[in-house]
């Protein structure tokens, strides 16, 4: 398998010798007298954007830069140093070879040549590096797809966030590296009632970036069709469960997907809040001392099992409350030393008042970043804020 | 009488550049040129005890002469090499004369293996 080799040797026999055994073999070779004409022809190479070499042979001894000073300064470019270098000494050099390899040379090869060990040498470190050069082609083509799947996610997430009258709602949303499946939903549903998903699919990847695409749809075609005709409350939000839970688990059994999910429909007049709670991180109620409520969990996931059971809850919030939901990103997000942070110390942030919703999560959003530190973040981390206006407004009528 | 040339080496070498006995003649030749400079480099420098040069042409000639199969030569340059490493000057003059000396053996050991 032919390579392009750079012979760097001040011996002119040496250099005859091994272009014409190279070429013999079937490589292309170049020449450079010494270290110094080496580099430069490394450099201007590089400036063209070139790769001109699959390996280097190089010799220890040499004027103007010997085969050391070389060594050095091709290890030391970011944009030469994975260069396989090969040095060529004679046997009673030993001791120069083993620090030239600690310096990063790949392997060496005795003076005077041995034609057998000439070509294995060679044919190793070409090997090795086409086997490099394939495993880069192979992550860039892993970054695109989790590429794709970012963008997935991201595309179904809304645009904008409805702001009732009396009420200030926001959202935050911080993917981890490895696409995960949270997502969130703010959507009107008339009447005076909004809608919202607060969501956790089960596992990583783009896999789950497109069952949260699905999911997602669902709620909301679902919620959309059953709140455009009257009728109660609790049974179209139940209804709209019920559906998405029964089409994942039985079109998508084998699929074995599922998601975690806190559904909700807030009557913006009054506070009241209706809800299933599907297996997900409990969100809370909190005023100004703390949390005061903690809306515990309902039912199983959905999608898991048909007909599953759920239960509806309601709650009122009252004026200068706060509805706080999110994923276990936030809770289970780990330091450097293994500590999660914990729903308690989450909670104990949250006695400091701030003005709008939006900057109690930047604030929420910070302190968690604070805990996380250097550590890369393992979940993605997902938070929606409702709070609803101190003093009491006049609902406007809706038709 | 031992053998100058050392007739495996040379093989090894004709092997390397893949048989080509034309190519093996151009080699010798350059040897041949080139080792005349690196024995005036070696005289140059001990006038003004230029410790790295001579050990430079010594370590070449040595490395030259031992792809040639010239064990002798070879080895003659590398204590020379060695002397120059720890800048032994005494008697130096005269064993570049007897390097010299060798070299004609070499020289004309391996003129007769070019016309093979």
């Amino acid at each position: 398998m032919p390579g392009r080799i750079l012979i760097v040797d001040d011996n002119q026999v040496n250099r005859m010798v091994l272009t014409r055994a190279l070429t013999g073999q079937g490589h292309t070779t170049a020449v450079a007298e010494n270290g110094r004409l080496a580099l430069d022809m490394l450099r201007h190479a590089q400036s063209d954007g070139v790769v001109l070499f699959d390996v280097i042979l190089l010799d220890l001894e040499m004027p103007e830069m010997d085969g050391f000073a070389a060594l050095r300064e091709i290890k030391s470019d970011p944009a030469l140093r994975d260069l396989p270098v090969i040095v060529i000494s004679g046997l009673d050099e030993m001791d120069a070879v083993v620090r030239c390899i600690e310096m990063g040379a790949e392997d060496y090869l005795p003076k005077p040549f041995n034609p057998i060990l000439l070509r294995a040498r060679i044919d190793a470190s070409l090997e090795k590096k086409r086997l490099r050069d394939r495993e880069q082609v192979y992550l860039k083509g892993l970054e695109r797809e989790l590429e794709i799947g970012r963008r997935i996610q991201a595309s179904f997430l809304p645009d904008e966030i409805p702001q009732p009258h009396g009420w200030d709602i926001a959202a935050r949303f911080q993917p981890a590296r490895e696409v995960a499946g949270d997502f969130y939903d703010v959507f009107e549903l008339g009447e005076n009632k909004i809608a919202l998903v607060v969501a956790d699919v089960c596992d990583k990847g783009v896999g789950a970036a497109l069952f949260m695409a699905l999911f997602r749809s669902l709620m909301r075609a679902l919620a959309l069709q059953n709140f455009s005709t009257p009728g109660i409350v609790s049974h179209k939000l139940k209804d709209t469960l019920l559906h998405t839970n029964n089409y994942i688990a039985h079109t998508h059994a084998r699929a074995n997907m599922f998601a975690t999910m806190f559904f909700g429909v807030l009557e913006t007049s009054t506070g009241e809040l209706t809800y299933i709670n599907a297996g997900h991180e409990p969100p809370v109620i909190c005023n100004a001392t703390g949390v005061r409520a903690t809306l515990a969990r309902t039912g199983m996931p959905v999608g898991l099992f048909p007909d599953a059971p759920y239960t509806l809850k309601q709650i009122i919030l009252a004026p200068g409350e706060m509805l706080f939901a999110f994923t276990d990103g936030i809770a289970d997000a780990q330091n450097a030393d293994g500590e999660f942070l914990s729903r308690e110390k989450l909670f104990a942030w949250f006695t400091s008042p701030t003005s709008t919703a939006s900057e109690f999560l930047a604030r929420i959003q910070a302190r968690v970043d604070a805990h996380i530190g250097q550590v890369s973040q393992y979940d993605d981390i997902t938070m929606l804020a409702l709070r609803r206006a101190k003093q009491i407004q006049n609902p406007k009528k809706e038709k | 009488m031992t053998e100058i040339i050392e007739r495996t080496a040379l093989e090894r070498l004709l092997q390397t550049v893949g048989g080509d006995r034309v190519f093996l003649t151009e080699l010798i030749a350059a040897f041949l040129a080139d080792t005349p400079k690196q024995i005036d480099v070696m005289r140059q420098a001990v006038r003004v005890r230029d410790a790295d040069a001579f050990r430079r042409a010594a370590h070449t000639l040595k490395a030259n002469a031992a792809n040639f199969g010239a064990t002798s030569f070879s080895q003659k340059s590398k204590a020379l090499e060695d002397a120059a490493k720890q800048n032994a000057w005494q008697g130096v003059e005269s064993r570049i004369v007897e390097l010299e000396l060798v070299f004609q053996d070499v020289r004309r050991a391996l003129l007769a293996e070019s016309k093979r």
